[in-house]
């Protein structure tokens, strides 16, 4: 992945002008930029006025406790795809799933890249990291994971925690959370860290997020959970093309029933989309092709913290988690217990008291007095 | 706590909580009524109590000219607000699925939009009652704290739930979740005070009816 | 058209007709936006992937805007495409990767999208362009 070239310094107008692409050329490439950025197309003049002076970043990427689905699902960006990217965009230095580069020289690679871009490179973090036990479930080249994200983020510009594990700790921060997994966030707190949240995030949302990186040299404006608000800003459900259907009360209650047929809210099929915050409704998956609920699924919520933990993927957001039920026939039948056992007690109470009970007459007064 | 963990929280544990509660408090308060019995009436009874007894459980419901006259706003608008509640509470459709989960029950829900019109009618007839509740002297010298609390606790699920509907004031997560908990207050609040008339006012009704039937005297 | 579907499976996006929700207020928003343009002269452009559409609603706005005079196409970093819609002063504009795919797609409401136009640099490159090729001609043909 080390392209000699990558390091000329060009800033990508220059390069792009030097590869004989008219001004023209250039303001397409702005204007699909914006579109990727997700920010609104009145924006390309400022976009087209940052990017005559941005310069490719460095970018390490690691992989922690994942299963390479984020990486995956970079792989199947398409605007730009990943070999622009890599390529043209940024100076990708160290993946060790990409990289051509192995053991020892992989590892060489990431602290030259380190070295020479000390302060200025960006750092891209998919999977958990494992702290119990100091770390000993997850280590590259010997190095634990914990270890190794605290030595590559000193020298880091920012970072980048794609994937909900890295940006929530995912399915290795699920109880019982047996590794001790913990988010980028839990660990680093000196840096700016971004969350690019998803089980796979969107690819463009990622590749989105880098152009942001490299556009403007800084990272996007995020939510309350460090997110870029240009792509979890809203819910799926505000974006959804089945809110009329949720808004006129009409829900598929099957998956094949005639509502399902008709293309009918998913809520009651346990439809997380009210909750979730992420760009799927609108940039969608493959190419644009479609996203889950178009293609008749309810959302699972894979983008908030701890979707893993938050009752049953079918089970509709409006439920208790818990079981319910057992707890209302406990209570009730202790509750008629408890009950029947005051309503006797009072009952034997007066029972004897009316049998306590006698006339006073004046003697027993006068008695007394 | 962040909002998904609040609503994790209202969702699980808390629901539990809230529930038990509102088992074992209305459980324990009408089981205790029924062991206690009435006064054993030792007279001769008139004519039976059964039919009286059934016939004003449901003829009550129909309020008397006398007090139509004295406060039909007070009673206007305590009907619009009962059926309101039930309405919204019973026939839409997420509530219909906590039900489900719950009871294990299903009944066909009403359009939202419906539901939606019927909410802000309710909130408005309950706005209504309370104030004449503060401007009719008799009615404010007669309340007390727990009226108030009965009132704010009933109102809450419906004010917030129009909220979240509507995705209003906070993320939705963090307003459901507040819908939900307010839901819990009232399910916790219940047992202990007037709004336990839900369960005893057809109990009382009977009884009421029963005796006087049997007395002979019109109900 | 999501190329996945299968021709059996029958898709209602239009269970009755006051239920055209999707596209609906787009073409509102279009509306608003040639208002614009002619009492303020100001141009707007919708990213269509920032619109909540469902597996036909896109198709059904592009019927519902139908073909105009103009088809353009612009070759540089893969293919571009513009093109008027039956409305003048509303045109699509198709952006295309090397590899042929969709990367991003307006509508625009302007007179004239800027892409079309020459653009002021490469004005500047093509008159010292044409100045170098007459230099050449004068010089072969001396
Ligand atoms: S399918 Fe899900 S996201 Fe879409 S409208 Fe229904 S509940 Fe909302």
């Amino acid at each position: 992945m080390l392209q000699p070239w990558n390091k000329n310094g060009l800033t990508v107008a220059e390069r792009l002008q030097a590869e004989g692409i008219s001004r023209r050329g250039f303001l397409k490439f702005c204007a699909t930029t914006a579109s990727m950025m997700a920010l609104s197309p009145s924006m390309v003049p400022a976009i087209a006025r940052a990017l005559e002076n941005a310069k490719r970043p460095s970018v390490i990427w690691l992989s922690f406790q994942e299963c390479t689905g984020c990486t995956e699902s970079l792989t199947r960006s398409h605007s730009p795809n990943l070999e622009t990217l890599i390529l043209e965009q940024v100076s990708l230095d160290y993946h060790h799933t990409l990289q051509v580069a192995s053991g020892e020289a992989a590892e060489e690679a990431r602290e030259a890249a380190m070295k020479e871009n000390n302060g200025r490179y960006l750092v891209v973090v998919d999977g958990s990291i494992p702290v119990d036990n100091g770390g000993v479930y997850s280590t590259i080249a010997g190095i634990t994971n914990l270890e190794m994200l605290r030595e590559t983020a000193e020298g880091a510009a920012a970072i980048i925690a794609v994937g909900t594990c890295a940006a929530f700790g995912g399915i290795g921060y699920a109880k019982p959370n047996p590794t001790g997994a913990m988010p980028v966030s839990a660990i680093i707190s000196d840096k700016p860290v971004i969350n690019v949240s998803g089980c796979p995030p969107i690819p463009t949302v990622i590749s989105g997020v880098l152009a942001h990186f490299l556009t403007f040299d800084k990272l996007p404006e995020v939510d309350d959970l460090g997110r870029p608000i240009t792509f979890f800003g809203q819910s799926i459900h505000d974006r959804c093309y089945r809110r009329p259907f949720y808004d006129r009360g009409l829900f598929a209650e099957s998956f094949d029933d005639e509502g399902a047929k008709k293309g009918w809210c998913l809520y009651r099929l346990g439809c997380k989309g009210p909750a979730t915050y992420n760009a799927c409704a609108t940039t969608k998956w493959n190419e644009g092709t479609s996203f889950p609920i178009e293609a008749g699924h309810p959302c699972l919520g894979c983008s908030e913290p701890d979707f893993w933990d938050m009752g049953g993927f079918y089970q509709p957001l409006s439920t208790p988690t818990g079981d319910v039920t057992r707890t209302l026939v406990y209570g009730v039948v202790a509750g008629a217990l408890i009950g029947a056992a005051a309503g006797s007690m009072a009952r034997t109470r007066k029972i004897k008291a009316q049998k306590e009970h006698y006339k006073v007459t004046t003697d027993d007064l006068e008695e007394s007095s | 706590m962040t909002p998904v963990e609040f609503l994790a929280w209202v969702r699980g544990p808390m629901f539990q909580i809230a529930v038990a509660i509102f088992a074992l408090g209305v459980a324990i308060r009408i089981v205790e009524i029924f062991v206690l019995g009435r006064k054993q009436d030792l007279s001769e009874p008139r004519r039976d109590g059964v039919v009286p007894g059934i016939k004003t459980i449901f003829g009550r419901s129909i309020p008397d000219t006398g007090t139509f006259k004295r406060s039909p706003l007070n009673v206007v608008a305590g009907y619009i607000f009962h059926i309101g509640l039930f309405t919204t509470i019973l026939f839409f459709v997420p509530h219909i699925e906590l039900f489900h989960s719950v009871l294990g029950l299903q009944w066909p829900g009403l359009p939202t939009p419906f539901i939606d019109a019927v909410t802000v009618v309710t909130i408005f007839a309950m706005v209504v009652i309370l104030i004449n509740r503060l401007r009719n002297p008799v009615l404010k010298f007669l309340s007390t704290f727990e009226d108030y609390l009965c009132w704010l606790v009933t109102l809450l699920p419906l004010l917030t739930g129009y909220l979240a509907f509507h995705r209003m004031l906070f993320p939705y997560q963090t307003m459901l979740g507040i819908h939900i908990l307010s839901v819990e207050i009232l399910l916790i609040v219940f047992p202990f005070t007037k709004l336990m008339h839900f369960f005893t006012v057809f109990l009382a009704r009977w009884y009421n009816g029963s005796a006087f039937g049997r007395r002979g005297v019109q109900s | 058209m999501n190329p996945a579907m299968d021709d059996s499976i029958e898709i209602e996006p239009t269970p009755c007709a006051k239920d055209r929700g999707n596209d609906l207020p787009v073409l509102n928003e279009i509306l608003h936006a040639l208002n614009e343009l002619l009492t303020h002269d100001r141009q707007t452009v919708i990213d269509i992937k920032s619109l909540p559409f469902g597996p036909v609603d896109e198709e059904r706005l592009s019927i519902a805007l139908g073909q105009g005079e103009v088809a353009a196409t612009i070759h540089t970093l893969g293919e571009s495409r513009v093109t008027e819609t039956a409305y003048a002063g509303i045109w699509w504009v198709e952006h295309r990767n090397e590899q042929g795919a969709v990367i991003a797609k307006f509508i625009e409401v302007t007179y004239m999208p800027d892409i079309l136009k020459a653009q002021h640099e490469d004005v500047i490159v093509a008159r010292q362009k044409l100045k170098d090729a007459l230099e050449t001609i004068k010089l072969n043909g001396a």
